[in-house]
């Protein structure tokens, strides 16, 4: 029988072992460099990168983050892939860069996203990477809005994620992220940011010290489709985000009668199916939502609020679908719908698809529940 | 008989002649000074009541011995007719024994018995008046309850004994007595009840018991190691000391044996399993919900206590990702100023911290306060505004620390792996916690006494009792279904 | 042998599971086209395993013995022999697990672990396991099965809202053949049914009760996993490396970003769990074979020899190789099937018979 002190020199191995393997090679956490939003362009020779990396001011022991400032520092690099350009971005800031908190990313108007495996490789590569990375679409250069420190929350890109967020939340566009990109092939609609450039005169008892300062700040610009110029404005946006299931609020103005009704609109939840009838694809969208108006209404008054409303999205959605299913623009993952119910269709099709979904009929119905 | 062992004469008895008798027990012990030798005549029979200092009450000797037989010595007796006085006629004490053996007569009085030697008659009559010095029962310091009992073991044998005997008014209740040690020959009770606990198990722990060759037993924790078979390869220990009667009274209606030692006021319960640990009497004072709750809250204790500080040198270090993104960017910008690696400043803090809690573990009280603020400042406030280490962690540090108090039982074994998962987490990350916690997963799993796994009731499975791991089972239910660590 | 050496059937089930779902855990078969197809495959897989392991379960009711005992009946060449084929199949199984072990801890940490240091420590914490008795690497297999089930729900309650039901669709050419090819991948896998065959006759339960819950829960467990990652991550999961991972990532709650440090957790546990029930097994061959040497010393050599097989193709990083090639039914199909049937036909004694000197569990 094994003596039980010696059979003690086994983990006392393995623990040596993880001391005598280790040792020396952990990156310590200030050594790293922490980015949270990476913006990609095209350049001459492939892809420029920019990157805000996160950069406390006046940090020390007993401090937190001073959310009064910026935080980040940014970092720019080119390369023939995002990939090298990432890897060049390394060796210029010195820091290891660390991508495990990549909240964002941001991508020129000019980037082709005929093939997203392709362009979005280096984050499949990178097990840091979370695929549920945001994305958005620069209404120019991303690198210009990587650039914009803003000082809303402690870093930077807190701001541009929370401004996505709120936008996306309220349905005036509609939330993309990597896997939706990835997983809808190539046909995704994202949200669009634009740079803003406020000047304001400083005036101050110092002469010199007076002039005028530039402060830049980002706006939603509309919500962009990919593999077209289009751009959704705002009430496409909302049906489009309906449609897509993505809604959570919005804001409707309605007439009725004489009077205007601003209704909130909350508990919206989409559900929809397809059939194959006398061989023709058929989708319904049935949508429902609870609509909260801002003054007391009788019942005749809400009747009409909710078939005003109902009418309203009900003409949107269908436009909006048909439009973008006739170009081949699948944002709303109704192909998948077609693969889920009839994959032999699908097969049938797969060379042909814009066909197949032009060919699809569309049907919403929007219930509004007047509260 | 140069040796002072026992050994030596196991096989002497005691000469019929008086002189020869008082000469032999006197040679025997050596000389030594304790002995008490008060002489008695009987008209021609002569008597010696032998004592040792101290050990025999005096009160009780005047009353039960010497009153008595200054009565019977009024009358000339035969020697034939004082032993039978001793041994029948007259009730001198309820601890009575009759021996010829010289090492019988000799434990007996240095164990308070006070020996009468009578001419003629080769037999000592013994009578237990025990009267030495002992600690009274008071309240357990190392196990404070809210509702449980007040009282706790002490150093004498007899009395802890009594405190069981108290509870478990049983005929099924036995004790089993034996000397360990061949120079203390300290006694050491064995306590069972009888169709509770399986019966190998006792003739097991007695051979173990009796097989043991050490010279002294001044503690129950001497035992251990003899009765614990993974005592040196496993880090929890099979068998658990308790200094609170309540408790091992409870763990004898588990069908568990208890070892308790003349001298030490911990009493050894085994077999014990990891979930044990985890019990206190007050479970039974409160409801089952907040039973339930405070389960859990020991539970996270221990893991906080355990992992917490190598879990984070680790999330930090390798897996910082896994931060919520305000948290992290706070982590950074704290240990941007710090001079030391995480993981040395993690190893120098809970050393600090364990010098600091020895100092005040061995400090008298009056001083021991000034512990706590030299600890305070030096560690907390200066170290942090000094940038040697990051606020973070000192409240990491913290709450370790704190969680580790609230298993006393289980704090030795937490003081060592919380530094070995220090440096597996802060040298390996989550791969090095990850073969640490399966080590110490096969350490717990291979732990075994008398047949009881040291990871029942959860594995192998037991499901009646369960719900004494967790929660409390209702007194309702339990007045039907018992939960005992054999298998029914 | 008495009841203390012997397994619980709720033992034996975890074990069993941990050496599946590792695999699982580890990657997807190369050869997988859709994640519907693979569940769909495996639920097949799963019946016909239920078949495969008839035998075995005949076997043991019969004779109360495994299959190296009752080739001992029959005669001591045929022992041999028997016991050579399960020793290999666990010493390669073994070298598998090693190599997977060393080769994606490189990827899945960021510990820049030298790969030789990989295997030691894999190997040394195997090892500190396999020494002991089988109802202890039982109850390690029962607290792995446990953190696994907890990962599992915390991750899956992390991407609840990713979860699309519509990424479950067949449109992929040749579903048939995608199914049977997703059903023989899966099979091919099953290195648990060939532990299963060892150690049934060795449990307190029925064998056949056993085997059904182990296939029902085994079942059950795979095809979520392949469920929730087929429904958060769609056509993503065929093209990430490492699939589970990659959900782990995205999962996030109220206290952690992401999952994947859970994930990494059990994923370790689980292999070791899996790699210490293989070098016990392995261990226990080559005692039979070899009877003077200790136990001690077999599962010592049980691991230096896959660890030495593993270590060279590891070093000059040639085991992605090793990993795309697809794993063969066929020792599986003989060791857990046609063995035990040609045993229960040409097995003459019964179960009330005596029992032989089976295997020998402790040091």
């Amino acid at each position: 029988m094994q003596s039980g002190k010696h059979i003690l020199l086994i983990p006392t191995a393995v623990l040596a072992c993880i001391m005598c393997s280790s040792f020396g090679r952990s990156i310590s956490i200030d050594r790293r460099g922490l980015v949270h939003a990476i913006g990609i362009d095209t350049a001459e020779h492939g892809y420029k990168v920019t990157m805000q990396i996160f950069q406390p001011t006046g940090g020390g022991a007993d401090t937190a983050v001073d959310s009064t400032k910026p935080n980040i520092t940014v970092a720019v690099s080119e390369g023939r892939t995002v990939g090298e350009a990432i890897s060049a971005a390394r060796s210029s800031t010195g820091k290891e860069l660390f991508f495990g908190h990549l909240q964002l990313i941001c991508i020129g108007r000019d980037v082709s996203l005929a093939d997203p495996y392709a362009l979005f490789a280096f984050a499949l590569g990178d097990k840091n990477i979370s695929p549920a990375a945001e994305l958005c679409m620069a209404e120019n250069t991303a690198s210009e809005l990587m650039e914009i420190r803003l000082s809303e929350e402690e870093i930077s890109s807190e701001a541009l994620s929370g401004v996505l967020k709120l936008s996306g939340e309220y349905t005036e566009t509609v939330s993309c992220d990597l896997i939706t990109l990835l997983t809808s092939d190539g046909h995704a609609a994202m949200p669009m940011l634009t740079a803003l450039s406020e000047e304001k005169q400083n005036s101050s008892e110092q002469k010199e010290d007076s002039g005028t300062e530039v402060s830049r700040s980002i706006k939603l610009k509309g919500t962009a489709v990919t593999g077209s110029s289009d751009v959704l404005d705002r009430q496409q946006a909302t049906a489009a985000a309906m449609l897509c299931g993505k809604a959570d609020k919005a804001c409707v103005v309605s007439k009725i009668g004489n009077f205007s009704v601003t209704s909130s609109l909350e508990d919206i939840s989409a559900h929809r199916t397809i059939d194959l009838k006398n061989g023709r694809l058929l989708l319904t969208n049935r949508i429902t939502l609870t609509a909260r108006p801002d003054r007391q209404l009788d019942s005749r008054e809400s009747d009409a609020l909710a078939q005003a409303i109902s009418a309203r999205f009900r003409n949107e959605c269908d436009q909006l679908q048909t439009e973008m299913l006739s170009r081949g623009e699948d944002i709303f993952g109704i192909s998948q719908l077609i693969k889920h119910k009839f994959p032999e269709l699908w097969l049938k099709n797969a060379d042909n698809t814009d066909t197949l979904l032009a060919a699809v009929s569309v049907h919403t119905d929007v219930l509004v529940k007047v509260d | 008989m140069n040796a002072p062992y026992f050994d030596n004469i196991s096989n002497l008895t005691i000469p019929t002649r008086l002189s020869d008798a008082v000469r032999l027990l006197t040679a025997a012990s050596g000389n030594t000074a304790d002995l008490n030798n008060i002489s008695l005549s009987f008209g021609k029979t002569s008597c010696t009541v032998l004592s040792v200092e101290g050990m025999a009450s005096i009160q009780l000797m005047a009353e039960l011995i010497f009153q008595p037989l200054n009565e019977f010595a009024a009358v000339p007796h035969t020697s034939e007719e004082v032993k039978n006085f001793l041994t029948k006629g007259s009730i001198m004490s309820a601890d009575r024994q009759l021996t010829s053996d010289v090492k019988t007569v000799l434990e007996l009085l240095y164990s308070g018995f006070a020996v009468i030697l009578t001419d003629g008659c080769s037999d000592a009559v013994c009578f237990g008046i025990q009267g030495f010095e002992k600690r009274s029962v008071s309240l357990p310091e190392a196990e404070q309850t809210v509702g449980g009992s007040r009282d706790s073991f002490n150093e004498a044998l007899r009395v802890n004994m009594s405190l069981i005997r108290r509870r478990l008014k049983t005929p099924a209740l036995r004790f089993q007595l034996m000397q360990v040690g061949k120079l203390s020959r300290t006694d050491v009770s064995l306590a069972y009840i009888e169709g509770r606990c399986k019966p190998e198990s006792v003739d097991i722990t007695s051979q173990e018991l009796r097989s043991i060759k050490l010279d002294t037993i001044l503690n129950s924790g001497y035992l251990m190691t003899f009765l614990d078979h993974s005592y040196s390869s496993s880090i929890f220990s099979a068998v658990m000391v308790t200094e609170r009667p309540d408790v091992a009274c409870a763990a004898l209606n588990e069908g568990k044996i208890l070892v308790m030692t003349d001298g030490s006021p911990g009493c050894m319960i085994l077999p014990t399993v990891f979930a044990d640990n985890f019990r206190t009497m007050d479970d039974y004072c409160e409801k089952p919900y907040f039973t339930a709750f405070s389960r859990l809250i020991k539970y996270l204790a221990f893991l906080l206590a355990v992992m917490l500080p190598g879990l984070y040198a680790a999330l930090v270090t390798f897996h910082p990702e896994v931060f919520p993104l305000k948290l992290l960017l706070n982590l950074a910008a704290a240990e941007e100023a710090t001079p030391y690696p995480l993981v040395v400043e993690m190893a120098l803090l809970m050393v600090l911290f364990e010098i600091m809690r020895e100092a005040g573990v061995r400090l008298p009280k009056a001083v021991g306060g000034a512990v706590s603020i030299v600890g305070g400042l030096i560690i907390g406030d200066a170290a942090v505004k000094s940038g040697i280490v990051s606020q973070p962690l000192l409240i990491v540090v913290g709450i370790t620390a704190t969680a580790s108090f609230v298993l006393p039982s289980l704090y030795p074994a937490i003081s060592v792996l919380r530094i070995i998962f220090i440096l597996a987490g802060g040298l390996g990350g989550i791969y090095g916690l990850a073969l640490a916690t399966c080590l110490l997963a096969v350490n717990i799993a291979s732990a075994d006494l008398c047949g009881t796994p040291y990871t029942s009731p959860l594995s192998p499975l037991k499901a009646h009792a369960l719900r004494d791991l967790f929660t409390r089972a209702d007194f309702h239910d339990l007045q039907y279904t018992h939960t005992t660590i054999s298998d029914d | 042998m008495n009841n203390r050496s012997r397994l619980s059937s709720a033992a034996l089930i975890c074990m069993l599971l941990s050496a599946r779902i590792f695999a699982v855990l580890t990657f997807f078969p190369r050869s997988t086209e859709s994640g519907f197809a693979s569940i769909i495959g495996i639920l097949l897989s799963t019946a016909v395993q239920g078949l495969l392991i008839f035998p075995v379960v005949r076997l043991v009711k019969k004779t109360n013995t495994d299959p190296l005992s009752a080739s001992h009946n029959i005669s001591s060449s045929l022992e041999k022999a028997v016991t050579a084929a399960f020793l290999l199949f666990f010493l390669y199984d073994a070298f598998l697990d090693i190599g997977s072990m060393a080769y994606f801890t490189d990827y899945f940490f960021s510990v820049n672990m030298p790969r030789a240091l990989t295997v030691a420590c894999c190997l040394l914490t195997a090892l500190y396991a396999a020494r002991l008795d089988s109802p202890v690497i039982g109850r390690l297999a029962q607290l792995s099965i446990i953190l696994t089930c907890l990962m599992l729900l915390t991750v899956a309650a992390g991407s609840a809202e990713r979860i699309d039901v519509t990424r479950f669709d067949l449109a992929i050419p040749h579903v048939g053949k995608a199914i049977f090819h997703a059903a023989l991948a899966d099979t091919g896998r099953c290195e648990c049914l060939v532990i299963f065959a060892f150690y049934a006759a060795h449990t307190n339960g029925d064998a056949a009760v056993t085997a059904r819950r182990f296939l029902i829960a085994k079942g059950t467990i795979i095809c979520t996993i392949f469920a929730l990652v087929t429904a958060v991550l769609g056509s993503l999961s065929l093209n990430t490396p490492l699939p589970v991972f990659t959900l782990a990532a995205t999962s996030e709650n109220l206290i952690t970003e992401r999952c994947d440090a859970l994930f990494l957790l059990a994923w370790v546990f689980t292999g070791l769990v899996k790699l210490a029930n293989l070098l016990h097994c392995a261990a226990i061959c080559i005692r039979r074979l070899f009877p003077k040497a200790t136990h001690f010393a077999s599962v010592m050599s049980a691991g230096i020899l896959p660890a030495a097989a593993a270590l060279p193709l590891l070093l000059i990083y040639k085991w992605e190789s090793i990993i795309c090639s697809e794993r063969s039914i066929v020792p599986i199909i003989v060791l857990t099937f046609i063995l035990p049937l040609i045993l229960l036909r040409t097995d003459t004694r019964s179960a009330d018979a005596p029992p032989d000197p089976s295997v020998q569990n402790s040091v």
